[in-house]
């Protein structure tokens, strides 16, 4: 089961995926939102994690660049917000068909595990 | 305590085993013992029993009865012993196992049996001689007391002594004796052979023993040497993912097993958990600060580049604002100086008060920029070595003039010989403004202004003291705010726009001082203010 962490953080990325390896998931990393997008174009991913906060081509990026070609149905995204974004915004996300999950930042590894297995 | 179980269970179990052998040891080697003894005194019994002297016969014939009697009694005792030993010898052959020991105990025994039953049969044919003999010492007994002749005395005592004889030659063709002595060596040799028979049972059983220890030993010494490599093992894999995690990995330990150990694999998974969430935490917290201290930078530029604006904005207009003032003093002073022709005593008047309101306009002005430059902690100051006296005595020198034409009585309270490093320049300001204040405010009679200075601490304390009307107490606490002036009843009229203490003070601070004030109304006031005697 292969995942994709997406996170301009580089500590952080290394630390998740870490973290799933040693939980037995093989882990892809890309730290923008283009390299991300060039990763879910290339491999199919049994989850993707989006970070939303991040500079240049973003998280609303990838989900917009990955709606024009109707690919965003296909795919299983949690996104990862910053505790002072809107509820309205996270909503709108979740309604979209291909975001699963959202989770608050700073992510807690339980529920990063639970986001993973829960297929 | 499943770990501490699993090896006191052990060592427990070999601790028994042991204690079980040598006990059995123990019992086994005095149950021997016991049989010997018993043996032992039966046959000393049997001995004894057989050992009657046929000669007392011969020489006492009076005490035969008495010899007989015993002997007697000893044969019987013999008798029943024997059937002891009967019991005895069934017994052993009951646990006789051992082939070789078997057949010579057997035969031992078959012998011992037939020794017996020869000896029993010899003494019931000795039996039937005895008994003829008593008859015949009994006959005797009957004539010796019934007192028939010597003659019939004579003739029985010859047949007691045939009957006696008759005895002993019979004793030696059974060679009794000898018999008995062979049957009590029989004995011996079986019961020999028992004890040997019993300690060969025993050492083999002791072998055996030895054997099972060894066998137990090292089952022992394998199962604690299972249990501490099993310890061991996990232990290593403890300390594996603990090295790991030093280094700052992030790992987990699978332990089997369901012991202390496993637990603590648990608490330990749990624990690498927390750690990472933390560092995870801690560095999206970091994240949030960097950009927080971006926004922040360009704030605080943006801040700067107000400043600078500002600055520049104060210089340029009160450059602008000065510049009028300069035709307009400089016609002036022409004028005054009749350089366009006399004027009349008016018109001089006239033109004065044109010039004294520019040079008012040009103070404030300056006082205005000086605010500016203090609030922005831009003023310069030029500090410099000066005697704190002689700066008060040209103090006092330059007000001469005006006190003169004021009716005012100028003080200088002290004049301390004391080097100070400051701004003399900017002291003077102060000074020229707390006194400009104070001639405001003094009466118009009796009027003194004191000025002085006192060294303490590292400081000088300068003040200037006034009689005049003072600050009243609701306006004191104001006194310091740009453009405030207290509402004044003096005659003398106070110009400026109210910046004078506000300037003051921001000098003083500016060079490292405070200022204070003590007010009376009606009495007195008193401005004090201390500047560092060196510049730190």
């Amino acid at each position: 089961m292969k995942v994709l962490i997406v996170d301009d953080n580089v500590d952080i990325t290394e630390m998740l995926a870490k973290y799933l390896t040693v939980k037995g998931f093989d882990c892809v990393i890309a730290n923008d939102g283009l390299n991300g997008l060039n990763q879910i174009k290339k491999e199919k991913f049994s989850t993707i994690f989006l970070d939303m906060s991040m500079p240049d081509f973003g998280g609303r990026d990838v989900i917009a660049a990955l709606e024009k070609e109707n690919l965003l149905k296909d795919q299983r995204i949690v996104i990862f917000t910053a505790s002072a974004t809107d509820n309205d915004v996270i909503q709108e996300l979740l309604a979209k068909d291909g975001i699963e999950l959202w989770l608050k930042k700073p992510v807690q590894l339980k529920d990063l595990l639970r986001a993973v297995t829960e297929t | 305590m499943k770990i501490g179980i699993k090896l006191m269970g052990t060592f427990f179990m070999f601790a028994i085993i042991v204690s079980l052998f040598s006990y059995y040891v123990i019992t086994e080697i005095r149950t021997v013992d016991h049989i010997d003894e018993e043996i032992d005194v039966a046959s000393h019994i049997s001995q004894d029993a057989l050992n009657f002297n046929v000669e007392n016969y011969h020489t006492q014939l009076e005490i035969w009865e008495y010899a007989i009697d015993p002997n007697q009694k000893r044969l019987d005792a013999f008798l029943a012993h024997q059937n002891t030993l009967h019991l005895l010898l069934e017994d052993w052959q009951v646990s006789v196992y051992e082939e070789d020991y078997v057949h010579e105990m057997s035969g031992l025994y078959d012998g011992g049996r037939l020794d017996m039953e020869k000896i029993i049969s010899d003494l019931e044919l000795v039996e039937q001689d005895w008994i003829i003999l008593l008859q015949e010492i009994g006959n005797l007994r009957i004539m010796i007391d019934k007192g028939t002749s010597y003659a019939e005395l004579e003739q029985q005592r010859s047949a007691v002594l045939l009957a006696l004889n008759n005895n002993e030659k019979l004793f030696d063709e059974l060679n009794f004796n000898a018999e008995v002595d062979q049957f009590v060596f029989n004995q011996h040799e079986l019961v020999n052979s028992y004890a040997e028979l019993r300690i060969l049972e025993i050492s083999q059983f002791t072998n055996t023993m030895y054997f099972l220890s060894i066998a137990v030993i090292l089952s022992s010494l394998l199962l604690g040497y299972l249990i501490s490599k099993s310890i061991t093992r996990r232990v290593n894999l403890l300390k594996e993912s603990s090295n790991q995690l030093a280094k700052g990995e992030f790992s987990q330990v699978s332990i089997s097993g369901s012991d202390e150990l496993t637990d603590l694999a648990k608490s330990f998974n749990i624990m690498a958990e927390d750690i990472l969430q933390s560092k995870i935490t801690i560095s999206e917290n970091l994240s949030i600060l960097e950009k927080q201290k971006l926004i922040l930078n360009s704030t605080v530029s943006e801040l700067k580049k107000s400043t600078q604006l500002r600055e520049e904005f104060a210089s340029m207009v009160t450059h602008e604002l000065k510049t009028p003032l300069t035709p307009i003093r400089g016609y002036c002073e022409m004028l005054k100086d009749a350089s366009f022709g006399s004027l009349t005593q008016d018109q001089i008047g006239y033109v004065e008060k044109i010039d004294s309101n520019a040079s008012t306009l040009e103070q404030l002005i300056e006082d205005v920029l000086n605010v500016q430059r203090l609030e922005m902690g831009k003023m310069k100051f030029n500090k410099e070595n000066f005697d704190v006296g002689e700066f008060l005595y040209k103090l006092k020198q330059n007000y001469i003039p005006i006190m003169n034409n004021t009716l005012i009585e100028f003080v200088v309270a002290n004049m301390p010989k004391i080097q100070i490093t400051s701004d003399e320049f900017r002291l003077g300001e102060v000074f020229n403004n707390l006194i400009r204040n104070s001639i405001d405010f003094v009466p118009l009679k009796n009027a003194i202004i004191e000025v002085g200075a006192k060294h303490e601490n590292g400081k000088i304390i300068f003040h200037v003291k006034d009689n005049g009307s003072g600050i009243p107490k609701d306006k004191q606490k104001n006194i310091f705010k740009k453009f405030y002036q207290v509402d004044t009843t003096a005659t003398r009229k106070h110009g400026g726009v109210g910046l004078g203490l506000v300037i003051s003070k921001g000098i003083v601070n500016g060079l490292g001082g405070e200022m204070w004030f003590e007010s009376e109304p009606g009495k007195e006031t008193i401005f004090y203010f201390d500047i560092p005697v060196r510049n730190n």
